[in-house]
């Protein structure tokens, strides 16, 4: 049984992970980072706070562990964001600080000259915070130089990352942090502790205290976590991807046949960054376009909603709804439950009286993860219909749209 | 736990309510003349139709049909303007084409090179060149994103300016000559005396709660479309006051779009132009009687397709582009029952309202930016007069703020070891007095970091904000700075200088995560209207930003204050 994912965020990546997990075949396509990739490294369990908490599945837990770089403590967790907000959410990444256990401690954090980081706003901004005064936590920004190099300071958070991946460097971080000070309980630094996993372990084993981050913002680290843990447990699942653009699904009987536009390269220039390590792959040194036809017998809509581009406002002239999908598949968008009418303008989608909440509201028509009509079409992620965008809610669909394609082909058919 | 409010002096000449450039304007004016001036601005300076107006200082060419005495007047003033404030003006060329499809376009064609000739005539009192009537191929030429189907054009130049820095360089001189600048600060009461002479206004500090109680001889009302409003806090009924609120919008695109500004006709034959400003490309403007809320006014999507609709006309490329954004403002437009919006007249109108008892307080109506030097110069004539005041007014004469010297941007960003783009904003905002910034700069190395990046505001300008030129909130700053108006939305910046201006007003710091939130908040209202298939995926990235950062699930943002 041979399934193709669409989409290689966190639904599609946990959909392919549970059909190889149970023997099937499944094929990922992706070809930008999506929603998933630009998450601060919060695992939001609602939407918003007066909504009911997740409840999730053993297979959830299963699939976060493969992963590697998520925490889904049993009560609760809490983080710092960038701003100085701490928030309560269900899990994390594990390079991000969990407050929660930390209450009543005194947590030190880092004031350093980089600029995109001001560690004393958001030592203040935290001890102001209600959480703070009623735990009597104590959040003190202590100054510490770990920029080690002037040209360091107008890196992104992200390349700031990358350069922390190297245990020379944690080592030197390490020593910093002891130096400034070993009275503090913990230690709260900014988004770049590596875009490895191990990373933030070793400066927690040198240091011998909880260390971690606070959230990133989009094109952060955290993001960038995601999508080396899913590459690289793609690898270790033997799993196809193809980094491409699907153009259309359609079913021919009882199987399905997608055209792709993929990238291959021409060739691949690797290239380090400074004496510390990290590897990147440059693109623009030829990416060739083809086209290719893949043939599966079901197929995973996991192409994220506006976001991720996955669905798109229609084109201004267009004559059909105001939303579509960004590809042709035999699917019906609905806002609010209702299935879209097409427009009754020259002048492109009305938006005037919705608010910018129906981005989030628009969807595939389904029932459960199923296309009504479509055998072996399943929707999963933020392009389903009524469905929250959190990445754990996401996740779950894309275990639930798995096991929706698994059911239908048993083994050896 | 309350901010205070800036601390208050008892007793004045003269108080001005209302920050816009006229109210600004008076206070410069008197404040030069000695007089002991305090100003109350509800909102923010430059919150009103100053802020939110096109910027375009220009000579009023089409009112020289119907009213040559006040396109001169305002070619005048656009020169005096040029000349005490040379950082804050800009030149911008303009094209207006005549499209083919145009009714009689050859006829139509020559009466313009006719008319431009006739205001050619003004033209060295605001140091412009003079126009050219060029063919189509010309115009092709110097603008090629040009439509296609231009039958021939004419060439002009006028001047652009930020309205809203204007209003704060005449508050900072004002300051300088001991005017005290009370932003975010409602008058509540005009109080007289038994004779009728006023003698009191009573406000309240809208961000602290603290009432102020100002002990005058005189006060200007300059509150623009407020003005039937403020009047009734004199106990005078609102139609001694009458004015008629236009709507006007622009929408603001993140890449210039043609390198001159281009002026064409919308489907109703109005005016409208499309300027490139900055990084950015503005295309403004329409003209509506408002009968909204003037503390929220939005553009609408309507509204934005009319002008996107008349810009593509001449340039195309305006479909394809990307909205930034809208900002809305209401002009307080002369009263009159019967004329189209269009034709009502632009001039000023001085009320003193002795007529209705209460002497002493005067009030402010109708004018446009370019002449509000003239209209603060004659208001403060009387307010002086009424005082006994005979020292002679200065306001043309003496530079603004920032305008004493020229600004050497190489200098600026060799002293502060910032890139020269930095330098460059900061120039243009301040002009000379960018070297006070700048020097702090070099102090505080920390200071140098870019808070927003789109539109770049290094720590330190915030940081001036909000010490020298009375900014109390984000939204102010940005006012400033035009921090966060670019692609992010805030979504990157509001926090951080959320967090400096609540630690520099000694407010807790949850206050400046909300005025983060409001911000952002008001960001994405503004954008909305203009939101189009090329904007969505950003639109809908900053909204889940905006909800990790700063917690904005559930949250209740007020756009508009309600107290």
């Amino acid at each position: 049984m041979r399934a193709v994912v669409v989409g290689a965020g966190v639904a599609g990546t946990a959909a392919a992970w549970a059909i190889a997990r149970s023997g099937g075949e499944a094929i990922l396509v992706h070809d930008r980072p999506g929603a998933t990739e630009l998450y601060s490294g919060a695992l939001d369990g609602e939407p918003s706070r007066s909504d009911v908490s997740l409840s999730l599945e053993t297979d959830l837990h299963a699939w976060v562990r493969s992963l590697e770089i998520w925490a889904l403590p049993r009560n609760d967790a809490r983080v710092a964001t960038g701003a100085g907000i701490t928030k309560r959410s269900r899990g994390l990444d594990h390079t991000l600080l969990n407050l929660e256990p930390l209450a009543g401690n005194s947590i030190a954090v880092l004031s350093t000259d980089y600029p995109a980081y001001d560690g004393k706003l958001l030592a203040r901004t935290l001890a102001d915070s209600q959480w703070a005064e009623s735990t009597k936590t104590h959040f003190t920004a202590v100054a510490v130089d770990v920029v080690h190099e002037a040209s360091e300071r107008s890196c992104s958070p992200h390349d700031f990352a990358v350069l922390h991946d190297s245990p020379e460097r944690i080592e030197w971080l390490a020593e910093q942090l002891r130096s400034a000070s070993s009275s503090y309980d913990a230690w709260l630094l900014g988004p770049w502790l590596g875009l490895e996993p191990e990373t933030v372990l070793h400066l927690r084993q040198a240091l011998e205290r909880p260390v971690g981050e606070t959230t990133s913002l989009p094109g952060g680290a955290a993001g960038a976590r995601f999508a080396r843990a899913r590459d690289r447990l793609m690898r270790h699942l033997g799993l196809t991807v193809v980094r491409g653009r699907v153009l259309a699904a359609t079913r021919t009987g009882k199987s399905w046949k997608l055209d792709v536009e993929s990238y291959l390269p021409n060739r691949s220039r690797t290239g380090g960054l400074g004496g510390m390590g990290g590897r990147i792959i440059h693109p623009e040194a030829g990416w060739q376009k083809t086209a290719q036809v893949l043939e599966a017998d079901a197929v995973v809509l996991a192409c994220g909603g506006i976001v991720s581009g996955g669905i798109e406002l229609a084109p201004v002239g267009s004559m059909g709804p105001a939303f579509r999908l960004s590809f042709g598949a035999p699917i019906a968008l609905t806002v609010h439950q209702a299935v879209l009418r097409p427009m009754s303008t020259l002048h492109g989608p009305v938006l005037d009286r919705l608010g910018p909440e129906v981005f989030e509201s628009v969807g595939i028509a389904t029932r459960g993860p199923h296309v009504q009509g479509e055998p072996g079409l399943v929707v999963a992620g933020a392009a389903l219909a009524r469905q929250p965008h959190t990445m754990l809610h996401a996740a779950q669909s894309g275990l639930v749209a798995a096991r929706a394609v698994l059911e239908t082909w048993r083994p050896g058919q | 736990m309350r901010s205070k409010g800036p601390s208050v002096r008892p007793s004045v000449d003269l108080v001005v309510i209302g920050g816009g450039v006229n109210g600004t304007g008076v206070a410069r004016d008197a404040a030069l003349r000695g007089l002991r001036v305090t100003l109350l601005e509800s909102n923010d300076l430059g919150f009103g139709a100053s802020g939110n107006s096109t910027g375009f200082v220009h000579g009023g060419p089409r009112y020289l049909t119907r009213d040559p005495g006040l396109t001169e007047e305002l070619c005048r003033e656009s020169g005096t303007i040029q000349r005490i404030a040379p950082h804050l003006v800009f030149r911008v060329p303009a094209l207006l084409p005549v499209m083919t499809a145009d009714p009689w376009p050859r006829v139509w064609l020559t009466l313009l090179d006719a008319f431009f000739r006739a205001y050619d005539r003004y033209r060295n009192l605001k140091n412009s060149h003079r126009h050219l009537r060029l063919s189509a191929a010309e115009l092709q030429e110097i603008e090629p994103r040009l439509a296609t189907g231009i039958q021939g054009g004419i060439s002009f130049d006028e001047c652009g300016i930020d309205g809203a820095r204007l209003c704060i360089a005449n508050a900072l001189d004002a300051a300088r000559h001991g005017a005290q600048i009370l932003t975010h600060c409602a008058a509540t009461a005009i109080l007289r005396n038994q004779e009728g002479r006023v003698t009191r206004v009573a406000g309240r500090d809208r961000i602290s709660g603290e009432t102020v109680e100002l002990r005058t001889e005189a006060v200007v009302a300059a509150t623009g479309a407020w003005a039937p409003l403020t009047i009734r806090l004199a106990g005078i009924d609102s139609d001694h006051a009458r004015v008629r609120p236009g709507k006007g919008i622009h929408v603001y695109f993140g890449s210039q779009l043609a390198s001159c500004a281009v002026i064409t006709q919308a489907i109703d034959g109005r005016q409208v132009f499309v300027l490139p400003w900055q990084d950015w490309t503005v295309v403004g403007t329409t003209d509506d009687d408002y009968y909204g809320d003037l503390e929220d006014v939005v553009a609408t999507n309507d509204e934005v397709r009319y002008l996107l609709q008349a810009a593509a006309r001449v340039l195309p490329g305006v479909l394809t582009a990307r909205p930034l954004g809208t900002w809305a403002g209401v002009r307080p437009t002369l009263y009159a029952w019967g004329p189209n919006e269009d034709a009502l007249s632009r001039d000023h109108q001085i009320l003193d309202h002795a007529a209705q008892g209460v002497r002493g307080l005067y009030s402010m109506l109708g004018g446009k930016l370019s002449s509000y030097r003239l209209f603060a110069e004659q208001v403060t004539n009387q307010v002086a007069t009424y005082l006994e005041n005979q020292v002679e007014c200065r306001t043309h004469r003496r530079p603004l703020p920032g305008g004493e010297e020229p600004v050497d941007v190489a200098a600026l960003a060799e002293q502060g070891h910032i890139p020269t783009f930095v330098a460059q904003r900061l120039a243009n905002r301040h002009g000379c007095s960018a070297m006070d910034i700048v020097r702090r700069i070099a102090r505080h190395n920390r200071e140098s970091a870019l808070v927003c990046n789109c539109e770049p505001v290094t720590e330190a300008e915030i940081r001036y904000a909000v010490r020298r030129e009375f900014a109390r909130t984000v939204d102010d700053v940005a006012r400033r700075t035009y921090l966060g108006r670019g692609p992010c939305g805030g979504m990157r910046c509001a926090a951080r200088c959320g967090a400096i201006v609540a630690a520099l007003t000694s407010r807790p710091a949850a206050e400046g995560l909300q005025m983060a939130r409001d911000f952002v908040a008001q960001q994405a209202r503004r954008r909305w209207p203009a939101m189009n298939p090329l904007s969505a995926r950003q639109e809908a990235l900053i909204r889940a930003s905006v909800r990790a950062e700063l917690d904005t699930r559930d949250a209740q943002v007020s756009c508009a204050r309600w107290w």
